[in-house]
């Protein structure tokens, strides 16, 4: 199975951000109304779909790649320090 | 997760400052963000690994841009479900229906957009304080009290946590439980306001007949209009009679 890397999808997406409006700087009303849209719309990888794969780093040393971790299942979930 | 040990692995990825402040700015460089991720495994203790997305947050961006996603990713690479709001009890099914199918295939339905806030209003503020006072006043200004109902939330957790931040699904027992109780306290609550609704009508008709509680007396329950009326006098009269329009004489 080919899985597709989250660069490529990127690319593809329409919504794409650039870094500095990913990095807001204020939390704003927009944000609220975007995430209202998301959630309705259910805007994640469509169940069924390959997972993009990705290699980042660990916290502690090293990287870690999803390719290389497909047994057992993996929950894989997204968190922010603030 | 612990349930499971280890016939899943957890995996998490540190995104961009949800509610930045002084102390927790957005970040500028990728150096910024690397030292939060050790110190938010270190602050929140997590046993599991964490990674530290690029600046422009291309894997959080390709998986959707969620504000509080979790995937569930089977054996062979796919999305078997995903959380667009987490919620450790729906992933606790999932987990256990995709272990049931030897780690292949989507599960229930494959994904939940149920808007699952009880774990965050329970344990939301720690992140929230760290940005203050900017975080809630920009959360504040966006949608009112979503700031206050965390710092509440968290001085109520442990009443709250039991319910909020359990691991595995309610028995239907204690659902139904809920529910019942849910529905008597709204009864109780509309009675209430009923019987709030019925004085003020009351108050209202003894102030339109004349009635004075000011002299502290017992007040009589207001009579209805007509019947103050003597006998034999016509009813509609009677009505006109009691309002003042029509002097008695006249009837």
């Amino acid at each position: 199975m080919r899985i597709p890397d989250v660069t490529q999808r990127l690319n593809a997406l329409e919504q794409a951000e650039s870094a500095e409006r990913y990095n807001y700087r204020h939390f704003r009303p927009r944000l609220v109304t975007g995430e209202v849209v998301k959630t309705i719309e259910a805007r994640g990888i469509v169940p069924g779909e390959p997972a993009p794969d990705f290699e980042l780093p660990m916290v502690g040393g090293g990287s870690w790649r999803l390719a290389r971790h497909l047994n057992p299942p993996i929950l894989l979930r997204f968190g922010s320090f603030s | 997760m612990a349930h499971f040990g280890d016939r899943v692995r957890l995996i998490e990825v540190l995104v961009r400052q949800g509610h930045p402040g002084p102390e927790v700015p957005c970040y500028g460089n990728f150096e910024q963000k690397l030292r939060d991720g050790y110190r938010y495994k270190e602050l929140e203790g997590i046993p599991w690994t964490v990674l530290v997305d690029d600046l422009r947050g291309t894997v959080h961006q390709a998986y959707g841009s969620l504000a509080d996603p979790t995937y569930l990713i089977d054996n062979d690479g796919r999305v078997a479900y995903y959380n667009v709001w987490t919620h450790v009890p729906t992933l606790f099914r999932a987990v256990q229906a995709l272990l049931a199918r030897e780690g292949r295939g989507v599960v229930l339905g494959g994904v939940d957009r149920k808007p699952h806030f009880g774990a965050t209003l329970t344990n939301g503020w720690p992140a929230l304080r760290r940005g203050l006072p900017q975080s809630a006043v920009d959360l504040e200004t966006s949608v009112p009290l979503s700031a206050v109902g965390p710092w509440l939330g968290y001085q109520l957790r442990p009443l709250l946590a039991p319910l909020t931040l359990r691991e595995r699904p309610l028995p239907r027992a204690a659902k139904a439980a809920l529910g019942a109780a849910a529905v008597a306290a709204i009864m109780f609550g509309v009675r209430r306001a009923l019987r709030g609704a019925a004085e003020a009508t009351e108050a209202g008709n003894d102030a339109a007949t004349g009635d004075n509680r000011s002299n502290g007396a017992a007040v009589p329950r207001a009579q209805p209009l007509v019947a103050r009326v003597p006998a034999g006098v016509p009813r509609e009269a009677a009505e006109l009679v009691a309002r003042g329009w029509l002097s008695p004489g006249a009837t």
